[in-house]
């Protein structure tokens, strides 16, 4: 055993001194970032055990790199990471547990900062000019508590946070004002409160459907996708695709789905076509249509859909293992057809895919 | 000389009633004595183990430690004095049962018992039974049975223990312990307390366990009185409460608080008449808690069930080696709590147990059938088989169908409740094999279990956790239970030992369950130099995986206590003791980032007069 170690140390010795000698002999020339163009998949990790990680994944190359913000920080991301908001060569990791943010180069992953105040149960990041807002739930259970916390982009203090409704969640830059849709925290809600960045308040509330989960901007239009109230709700209800004219803020029309069963998610504008997910299939809505009533199809390699992007003609699906311990997968479809193109291992628990 | 005829007659009959109804009770000696005699009676191809007084004396007074130093189960923790589950041959928390005087106690709502929840101190005695038993224990009896018992005497003797202890994280704990009997009645109390302010250092880290704060108290009474010479009433009750702070994880600060309440009632008719016994049982239990998120406010969750028992049992010797019982019984659980709105369940069974001795061998067969209109039952049943082969060789043999019923959560909680379970059934057999030498025992038992419609939650595809029958599991191992009494340079040295290799394996991955170690193990040593007493309880817990990918896992430990006591006065007994708990302070976790305490101190003062 004594042995064994003394071994190794002797190598790691070896190791880090023929290292030095390269770099003192021979400099490497300047090269591209080491995670310039591929796949960010954020893993939230086990709730409580500061496992959250990210991946980085280059399919043209089969490049599958784990845990690449620990690696080149030498430090744990935290716990529960929530979100990333990728801006020009920045992304920022919203921590939900560890109330933090982390902030790195988004192209070589080395940290450049972190929020660790005026943060309480950190959901979303939205960058609109010179400044950063979160989304904060507060005390989950408490519908009172929850706000927008404001952070100066260049040296990412605290500049002021704002009371809003219960529970927002993901938010939308468009121009100078902000779209923040509330799910509600723990209960749930059905609000997009409009902040005005200029005054950072709340200019306005405009009621949409049950759970509002995401939002996409088309033109002079805001679609909001609502997923409605789950089963075990006082009241179920069907879930609900919204315009809201940018021009008024109010709801221009609205489409509720026929069944109170139906929870779509995942709102994405493709060209001039909304993809949505309801349970593990893709449907496809025509703006001027009728809500879709057929699949598109079914992703039926994924345990559990929990982060979902479309990427030029791809879909992309970060399942999760179905009793959420373990590496999780990333499955890539082709848009068109819903082939599956690939897939890759992750880590614990992916919720979320973006792209270098 | 009519007179005399008479009285003689007289006389001669009250000898002769007096005299069976003297056989009467000696026929069904265990059925007096202890309070649950089919642990004995029915279990003879199992092993039963009960832990001896000293071990249970020696250790913290929690069931959580006293077992995890004495018995190659497993345990998971929250944190020292958190929430803490077994198990038991590779099996999950809801699949161990807990039985308190012949009567399954898990909870309702989860259907686990919480180890940190019961007070040792208060019982006569503790015994484990590895293997399944839910013909006789019911619901959850698959991976094994952990039994809190009372025992009665009729002997006139008067017994009184005090104990008080201080120890780190300002842990106090004190009990009183009781027994008083005459022929005719037997009256047992046991009274205990703990709080402790819990507040340990998270070894290896600069941070400390906050908001794990708690305290429990028990109370356990149990009276039994003969009526006259056939009838026998018995009563037990126990009574729990405790408060805690929930303790956070090291990356995650809590602010909950948590408070039960337990509280179970039986009283027992029993009659005895030649080759008959008859034993009326009634039970009443209630378990009842409340979930503060934050322990500031005054917002809470709680869960509050009611379960009422009437038990029949009739036993009858057909010959001096044979023996039936029948046994009907009808249960009703009513529950409520946060999402949950009058649940309730009405259970009826029928068993019939068979126990048949040719010279050295031994057979029992036992059946029953529930019926329900909240699951599908399955037939249960054991078979067993024993041979005495020699006076130093028992061989044994046993195969039982066990099950596990859908929980008031799994089956009623509103956010999520499936109403469509099925229990989890398992099928197992076992071999083993008790050896004696002289001072040396050692038992051993290889098993295998097969379990179908494991309750799992996982969410649905709308997000929704919800329970699912759905993973199909085997387990195979070996157990050993070791104990060498002999002699030291003159002085008694005990040693005790139990080991388990354990594999339970998902079938659709063949990967081994989450928080299952592949190896445990235990030893213990007392030695005795006069007035000294030294002793040491270790164990070695393998790596668990935390995930089910088998990717991740939790390093294994070694962990030691050690103490020494000193009796002061032989006459009442003084005995002061000290012992160093992780002596050689282990970091160690039993569930991911759940740092449980390094080495700690304690000290009790005992009274026994």
């Amino acid at each position: 055993m004594n042995y064994k170690n003394l071994l190794l140390v002797f190598a790691l010795a070896f190791l880090s001194q023929s290292c030095d000698d390269d770099s003192e002999c021979c400099p490497a020339p300047e090269q591209e970032a080491q995670f310039e163009s591929g796949i960010i998949v954020l893993n939230e990790g086990n709730f409580g055990s500061a496992n959250a990680s990210v991946s980085f994944i280059n399919s043209e190359d089969q490049l599958n790199l784990s845990g690449i913000f620990n690696d080149v920080n030498g430090y744990s991301l935290g716990d529960t990471a929530q979100s990333i908001e990728l801006h020009e060569n920045l992304a920022m990791i919203v921590v939900n547990v560890s109330n933090k943010i982390e902030i790195v180069n988004r192209y070589t992953f080395e940290s450049l900062g972190a929020i660790t105040t005026n943060l309480s149960n950190p959901r979303f990041a939205e960058i609109i000019g010179n400044k950063i807002y979160v989304t904060n739930w507060g005390d989950g259970t408490n519908p009172d508590d929850d706000f927008v916390a404001v952070f100066n982009l260049a040296d990412f203090s605290f500049d002021e946070s704002i009371n809003v409704a219960e529970g927002p969640e993901k938010m939308i830059a468009h121009n100078t004002s902000i779209y923040v849709a509330h799910k509600g925290g723990f209960s749930f809600n059905n609000l997009i409160s409009l902040i005005d960045s200029q005054v950072n308040s709340v200019v306005k509330e405009i009621e949409v459907g049950d759970l509002p989960n995401s939002m996409t901007i088309n033109g002079n239009d805001l679609w909001v996708l609502a997923a409605g109230k789950p089963s075990y709700a006082d009241v179920e209800t069907a879930g609900e695709l919204s315009r809201i004219d940018l021009g008024t803020n109010e709801v221009a029309e609205s489409f509720q789905f026929p069944d109170k069963t139906i929870h779509p998610a995942n709102l994405n504008l493709v060209g001039n076509s909304a993809y949505m997910t309801i349970g593990k299939s893709l449907y496809k809505y025509e703006p001027g249509n009728a809500l879709p009533v057929t699949e598109e199809y079914s992703f039926e390699e994924v345990a559990f859909l929990y982060g979902f992007a479309i990427h030029e003609n791809k879909v992309y699906v970060a399942s999760p293992r179905a009793d959420f311990t373990g590496n999780g997968n990333l499955y890539i479809y082709d848009l068109n057809d819903g082939s599956l193109l690939d897939q890759f291992n992750t880590g614990i628990n992916p919720n979320g895919v973006y792209f270098n | 000389m009519k007179k005399l005829l008479n009285l003689l007659f007289t006389i001669s009959i009250c000898c002769c009633t007096s005299a069976s109804a003297q056989i009467d009770s000696i026929n069904w000696l265990d059925e007096v004595v202890l309070s649950d005699a089919k642990l004995i009676n029915n279990s003879k191809a199992q092993l039963v183990r009960k832990l001896e007084d000293s071990v249970i004396q020696q250790s913290e007074p929690l069931l959580t430690s006293l077992l995890k130093f004495n018995s190659p189960f497993f345990f998971r923790e929250n944190g020292y004095g958190m929430v803490a589950s077994a198990s038991v041959r590779g099996t999950g928390a809801a699949q161990t049962a807990v039985v308190w005087n012949g009567i399954n106690i898990n909870s309702q709502f989860t259907g686990q018992t919480d180890f940190n929840t019961i007070n040792t101190r208060v019982y006569d005695n503790v015994s484990v039974k590895p293997g399944g038993g839910s013909v006789v224990y019911g619901s959850g009896a698959i991976g094994g049975t952990i039994h809190l018992n009372d025992d009665f005497q009729f002997n006139g003797s008067v017994n009184n223990r005090i104990s008080t202890g201080v120890g780190s994280f300002e842990t106090i704990q004190a009990n009183y312990k009781g027994d008083f009997s005459s022929e005719k009645t037997s009256l047992s109390i046991g009274i205990s307390g703990i709080s402790s302010v819990n507040d340990y250092k998270y070894t290896g880290t600069e941070l400390i366990n906050e908001n794990g704060d708690f305290y429990n108290a028990s109370v356990n009474a149990s009276i039994a009185h003969w009526l006259d010479s056939r009838h026998l009433l018995k009563f037990y009750s126990n009574y729990y409460q405790g408060e805690r702070g929930f303790s956070g994880t090291i990356n995650l600060n809590s602010n909950s608080k948590y408070v039960d309440e337990n509280s179970r009632n039986l009283l027992e008719w029993k009659y005895f008449s030649g080759n008959l016994n008859s034993n009326l049982k009634f039970a009443w239990i209630k378990e009842k808690f409340e979930y503060y998120e934050n322990r500031e406010s005054s917002e809470f969750n709680f869960g509050e069930a009611e379960t009422a028992i009437i038990k029949y049992d009739l036993g009858y010797r057909i010959t001096d080696n044979t023996k039936l019982n029948v046994i009907a019984d009808y249960t009703d659980v009513n529950g409520e709590g946060t999402g949950i709105f009058h649940a309730k369940r009405k259970i009826g069974g029928i068993s019939f147990l068979w126990d048949h001795n040719i010279e050295k061998f031994n057979y029992q067969l036992s059946f029953r059938q529930e019926i329900t209109d909240s699951y599908k039952s399955p037939l249960l049943f054991s078979a067993g088989l024993s041979f005495q082969l020699s006076e130093n060789y028992l061989l044994r043999f046993n195969s039982s169908r066990n099950f596990r019923m859908p929980t008031i959560n799994d089956l009623f909680w509103q956010n999520g409740g499936n109403p469509d379970l099925d229990p989890e059934t398992s099928l197992q057999a076992e071999i083993g094999s008790g050896i004696v030498f002289e001072n040396f025992k050692i038992d051993l038992s290889a098993y295998v279990i097969d379990i179908e419609n494991l309750i799992r939650w996982t969410p649905d595809a709308t997000g929704l956790w919800r329970p699912v029958n759905t993973k199909e599991v085997y387990n195979y191992g070996i157990e050993a239970f070791a104990e060498w009494k002999t002699s030291f340079y003159g002085n008694d040295l005990n040693l005790t030992g139990t080991y388990a290799f354990t594999r339970s394996i998902d079938k659709e991955t063949d990967n081994q369950l989450i928080y299952v170690p592949g190896n445990k193990a235990t030893i213990s040593a007392g030695y005795s130099i006069k007035r000294f007493s030294l002793n040491l309880q270790s164990l070695y817990n393998g790596s668990i995986y935390t995930s089910s990918d088998n990717e991740y896992q939790l390093d294994g430990y070694t962990l030691a206590n050690l103490g020494v006591s000193y009796t002061l006065n032989t006459k009442p007994e003084i005995n002061l003791s000290a012992t160093i708990d992780n002596a050689f302070n282990k970091k160690y976790e039993s569930l991911p980032s759940r740092i449980m305490p390094g080495r700690s101190y304690r000290t009790t003062l005992t009274l026994k007069f």
